[in-house]
């Protein structure tokens, strides 16, 4: 088997490099770029040069290009620390199940400008009291004179604030068992009664909000897919979330500066380099088996763990190779101390060792 | 010290620091309040306990104060307990703050605090051996710090000093100072990770997900276990330090407590899963003292490697502490 | 030689005791290391150390005197344990028995104490602990196997599981049902069982390092004397969690002992390269030293008479952690030697050991389990979700 890339492949890596180096260049910090990087330029740039949606359909603005070639495409700018924020959620995963679940008429409305990088969306799934249990959701989505009518409240809500849609996970049978009575929802973030008020996170930033819904109206043709149908439309969407290359790169510009001057005299991190390569190349081949759909369902549960894992250690590498002057270093303390998020968001490792004991070795469910 | 006593002194120094704490006080009245309580004569009659009961209760309550110059300058042989310690700048050899290069003083270290002190203690590498030198304060410049843990109140100093504006102690006690001073960190670091313990399963008793609370799952329960058994751990081995070792104790103390300190910091945050992961929660300014703290007087990897390096050096390792002792006859 | 006298104090007994295993370098250069081979021939190698170490009165320190021993505290007996593998040398395996099951037998049963246990120490009786059920291991309150007293005794019937040395012991301290099954932990009762009775059949179980270390044992109406019985009948449960706090505490003293031992020879192992690994030998050596310092307080605790309660779990967690951090060390950092090479049958015996370091006498899950309900006040587990 031969893992090069063929060539029209690499050059395509090598233009995406290109690009990300000069978009992070003047950024300090490169690391979580596809969670913080917010820039609307570079967006907008992105779409131009066919970046964006790059696997979709041509009549939705897409240019159908191969899997593949979308994942060397992101894979280079995370690994440069471009910012993606303002379109990583869009392109990762609303554009699949929108091209899944959504109707001819959402397709053909929200696709082109979420290639053409011009928008952005924001996930609005978890909430106060259901964060890796998301199937106890309470945010209600009540049918009145023919619209939508939500109340409720949303957290973790990335750019909330300047984002233009919402992709709103609601209950809509509150009388159905948890799993079954739930719809999903686009929202448009102008509507009258949502009210967004900002996260300061661990590392003091605050590009996460808190959502709440008053009285939102919404007309009928918000729903996407089923009613009552969001679980399994769900599912398929996580797969998207968890299975990425963005779980397995976040810090990887950071770690390529630790690995320069880490001491390799040293057998310590001579061989802690030889673990993370190693580990480094296994989630990598992980990823694209995601990504060319050969991973077995709920096999992203894998994916993720073994990514964010990797993540996490290399925060550690990277603060035991900057020694204990990181203290004094604020991108390393900074990566240090997100470090612990990594392994949190977007489905806690509890929640996917659970997953792969139940859905891949077919241990019995607690 | 009897039980009942040692509960008392905890009792008062807990509500002092968390009285501290929630009041946001200067760095200085912590000590001020100390010397108040007679802090000074329980350091004479109880040295091992006061240490560890004060720096417990600071930690917990994630107050930075100067308390560990008053235990440095005491171990340094100082009348004066006001004294300021220039620390070492963290790095895996700086055992010192300073050159001394024929007489003169080039100075790099850290402050607790911006240092009202008017003098200054600084350790001095002097050829292979260490004086201290006590400066006056105002020969020297002192700028705040960034990095993880801004409450933590650290500053740098810095200077070039000839020799006519200072003058030398026996540098000999330098090692003795070194070793109280990470005793004291010790214990510090102790007392933040049983906070964190404590808040992380108070937390997870409460927060309910699948319907039952999250403190039932075993990956949870695990989780907290591995930090608590670390946390049982780092307080044996500083009660295992014996008298006539107590510089190689005072290492492996600090390096046991600092890592597990660490573990149980990322622990917490991972069971306390994205509420740990904002500002507003505590949590964050536990995890960045307890990086801080870690790194004065020697990272527990720095130690650790040092554990190592004299265990090549000997062929062997050395046993802490001796057999236990039975009840006095 | 005649029997030493420590009486004097702690430190005139390590003195003493120095000068005595210094004194006998020649007769203990042959206890470096456990044989590896098998049990039966470990044993054999090591009953003329246990003999002398007797004779000599080191191993009867700080045992009652009416029990064969020479008076003292529990703690009497850390200092022997602690100072051979300061030496290097191997303390004798039997030795690990003892220390489980004699504070149990003096606190619950004297006259078996009085009658056995200077027999023990001295290496002419083995003994071994019949606890574990094919159906009971971690979940131990279930067992099975039933004691039915009658008017001359108790008949024993069922099966026992993972016995140390079972094959070759002449007495088995067994846990066996004298209540109903649904009396859980409460019906349960402790016995001093001759393995030469009728009725008793044993079956070894070839360990996966190639010894004979455990076996099974069937019990067919075995009859038992009323005097058989230690502590009350139904008491079993209080008997067995005494024994555990021993268990817990002074074998994991012993253990540690031995693994600092095995850090010495990694670091000799390693010779000129041992300086190249400064950072694995130090986290390896925190890890000895949180388990060190941990269990001589809990043995300070033992020997003043308290008992610990669930705290003690976390000796257990430190043990089996530093049993894998030094072996799994050595077989990483000695790895050119360690698959192959003869000489190093001793550390290939000890790896199998460390894997089961987390598993017996309670697996590790079990203790956290332990340490997160019962000192963290964490909620027990339910069984089924919503």
């Amino acid at each position: 088997m031969d893992f090069a890339w063929p060539d029209e492949i690499e050059a395509l890596r090598c233009e995406a490099l290109e690009v990300g180096r000069a978009a992070a260049a003047s950024l300090s910090i490169r690391e979580e770029s596809w969670v913080r990087g917010f820039d609307r330029d570079f967006s907008r740039q992105l779409g131009e040069r066919g970046w964006l949606g790059m696997t979709w359909p041509r009549e939705v603005g897409g240019h159908e290009r191969t899997a593949l070639e979308r994942f060397v495409v992101t894979e280079a700018l995370i690994s440069t620390g471009a910012p993606l924020a303002a379109t990583w959620v869009g392109d990762r995963q609303i554009g699949p199940t929108l091209l899944a679940n959504g109707s001819p008429e959402q397709i053909a409305r929200y696709l082109p400008p979420m290639a053409a990088g011009e928008v952005t969306w924001s996930l609005g799934m978890s909430e106060p009291d259901a964060g890796s249990d998301l199937a106890s959701l309470r945010t209600r989505a009540v049918e009145r004179d023919g619209a939508w009518v939500i109340e409720g409240q949303k957290v973790w809500t990335s750019f909330a604030a300047v984002a233009d849609h919402c992709y709103l996970v609601a209950r809509t049978d509150p009388d159905a068992p948890p799993h079954a009575g739930m719809s999903e929802f686009i929202v448009h973030m102008d509507a009258p009664g949502i009210t967004v008020a900002p996260i300061r996170d661990i590392t003091g930033e605050s590009h996460f909000c808190e959502v709440v819904f008053d009285g939102v109206v919404l007309p009928r043709d918000a729903l996407v897919g089923k009613e009552n149908g969001s679980w399994q439309q769900l599912m398929r969407q996580l797969e998207h979330e968890r299975g990425g290359i963005d779980r397995l790169m976040s810090n990887r510009a950071l770690y390529e500066d630790a690995r320069a001057t880490a001491d390799r005299s040293n057998p310590t991190a001579a061989q802690e380099i030889a673990a993370i390569e190693t580990m480094y190349r296994i989630v990598r081949l992980a990823v694209i088996r995601e990504v060319i759909g050969q991973a077995p369902p709920g096999f992203s549960a894998v994916t993720k763990i073994l990514g964010t894992e990797l993540e996490q250690r290399i925060a550690q590498f990277v603060a035991a190779t900057a020694g204990p002057a990181a203290m004094l270093d604020g991108r390393v303390s900074r990566a240090v101390v997100y470090a612990p998020a990594y392994t949190i968001q977007g489905g806690t490792s509890a929640i996917l060792r659970n997953v792969i004991g139940e859905r891949l070795l077919g241990l019995p469910r607690r | 010290m009897d039980a009942e006593t040692r509960e008392m002194y905890r009792k008062t120094l807990g509500g002092l620091m968390r009285r501290v704490g929630a009041e946001g006080a200067g760095e200085s009245d912590v000590v001020a309040e100390l010397r108040e309580l007679g802090w000074d004569e329980l350091t004479v009659e109880e040295p091992t306990e006061s240490v560890a009961l004060l720096f417990e209760e600071q930690g917990a309550a994630l107050v930075a104060s100067r308390a560990l110059d008053m235990v440095v300058a005491a171990a340094l042989g100082l009348d004066d307990r006001s004294v300021g310690i220039a620390y070492p700048e963290p790095g895996p050899t700086n055992v010192t703050s300073a050159i001394n290069d024929d007489g003169r003083l080039t100075i790099a270290g850290l402050l607790l605090g911006a240092s009202e002190a008017a003098e200054i203690a600084v350790p001095a590498q002097a050829g292979t051996g260490v004086v201290v030198a006590i400066v006056s304060r105002g020969a020297l410049s002192v700028v705040e710090m960034e990095g993880f843990d801004d409450a933590a109140g650290f500053t740098r100093v810095t200077g070039v000093v000839e020799a006519r504006h200072y003058r030398l102690l026996d540098g000999a006690a330098w090692a003795v100072a070194v070793a109280a001073g990470r005793r004291a960190l010790a214990h510090e670091l102790v007392g933040l990770a049983s906070h964190m313990i404590d808040r992380a399963a108070g937390y997870v008793i409460e927060r309910e997900q699948f319907g039952r609370p999250l403190g039932t799952f075993q990956a949870v329960q695990h989780r907290l276990a591995d930090a608590y058994t670390g946390l049982v751990a780092a307080r044996s081995v500083l009660a295992a330090i014996e008298p006539d070792d107590v510089l190689f104790g005072s290492l492996v103390a600090k390096a046991v407590a600092g890592r597990a300190a660490i573990r149980a910091a990322h622990s917490c945050t991972q069971v306390t899963g994205a509420i740990g992961c904002t500002w507003e929660y505590e949590l964050h300014r536990y995890l960045r003292r307890t990086h801080a703290l870690d790194a004065l007087l020697g990272s527990w990897r720095a130690l650790r490697k040092a554990i190592g390096q004299q265990m090549a050096e000997d062929g062997h390792a050395a046993r802490l502490g001796s057999a236990p002792e039975g009840p006095a006859a | 030689m005649s029997t030493a006298a420590p009486s004097a104090g702690r430190t005139e007994l390590v003195e003493q005791l120095d000068a005595w295993i210094t004194g006998h370098a020649d007769l203990l250069e042959a206890h470096r290391e456990h044989d590896p081979r098998s049990v039966e021939q470990t044993a054999e190698n090591e009953r003329e150390l246990q003999r002398l170490l007797f004779e000599d009165g080191w191993t009867r320190w700080g045992w009652p005197e009416d029990c064969g021993g020479l008076g003292g505290d529990a703690t009497n007996r850390a200092v022997l344990y602690d100072r051979m593998g300061a030496h290097g040398y191997v303390l004798p395996e039997l030795l690990g028995v003892v220390e489980t099951l004699g504070p149990m037998l003096i606190e619950f049963a004297r006259p078996i104490a009085q009658a056995h246990l200077a027999a023990l120490l001295r290496g002419d009786e083995m003994w071994c602990q019949g606890f574990s059920e094919p159906n009971a291991g971690s979940d131990l309150a279930s067992l099975r196997c039933k004691a039915t007293q009658d008017d001359d005794g108790f008949v024993v019937n069922g099966q026992k599981i993972w016995v140390s040395l079972g094959h070759v012991a002449q007495w088995c301290v067994l846990l066996a049902r004298t209540g109903s099954q649904e009396s859980a932990h409460r019906g349960i009762s402790m016995f001093m069982v001759d393995m030469s009775l009728p009725g008793i059949e044993v079956r070894p179980i070839r360990y996966a390092n190639g010894r004979n270390e455990l076996s099974e044992l069937f019990f067919s109406d075995v009859r038992l004397p009323p005097e058989a019985l230690i502590g009350e009948a139904g008491a079993g449960w209080n008997v067995a969690m005494y024994l555990l706090q021993w268990e817990r505490g002074m074998y994991a003293w012993q253990r540690q002992a031995w693994l600092h031992k095995r850090l010495d020879d990694l670091v000799v192992g390693l010779g000129s390269d041992a300086g190249a690994q400064a950072d694995r030998l130090g986290d390896v050596y925190l890890d000895l030293a949180s388990l060190r310092a941990t269990c001589a307080r809990t043995v300070a605790a033992l020997a003043r008479g308290e008992s610990p309660g669930p705290e003690i779990s976390v000796d257990k967690l430190l043990l089996g952690a530093g049993e894998q951090s030094v072996i799994d060390a050595a077989i990483e950092l000695l790895d050119a030697d360690m698959a192959l090479s003869p000489e190093a049958a001793g550390w290939r015996s000890d790896y199998f050991y460390a894997r089961a370091a987390t598993i017996y006498g309670g697996a590790a899950e079990i203790q956290r389990g332990i340490i997160a309900q019962r000192v963290l006040g964490l909620p027990r587990e339910v069984r089924s979700g919503r």
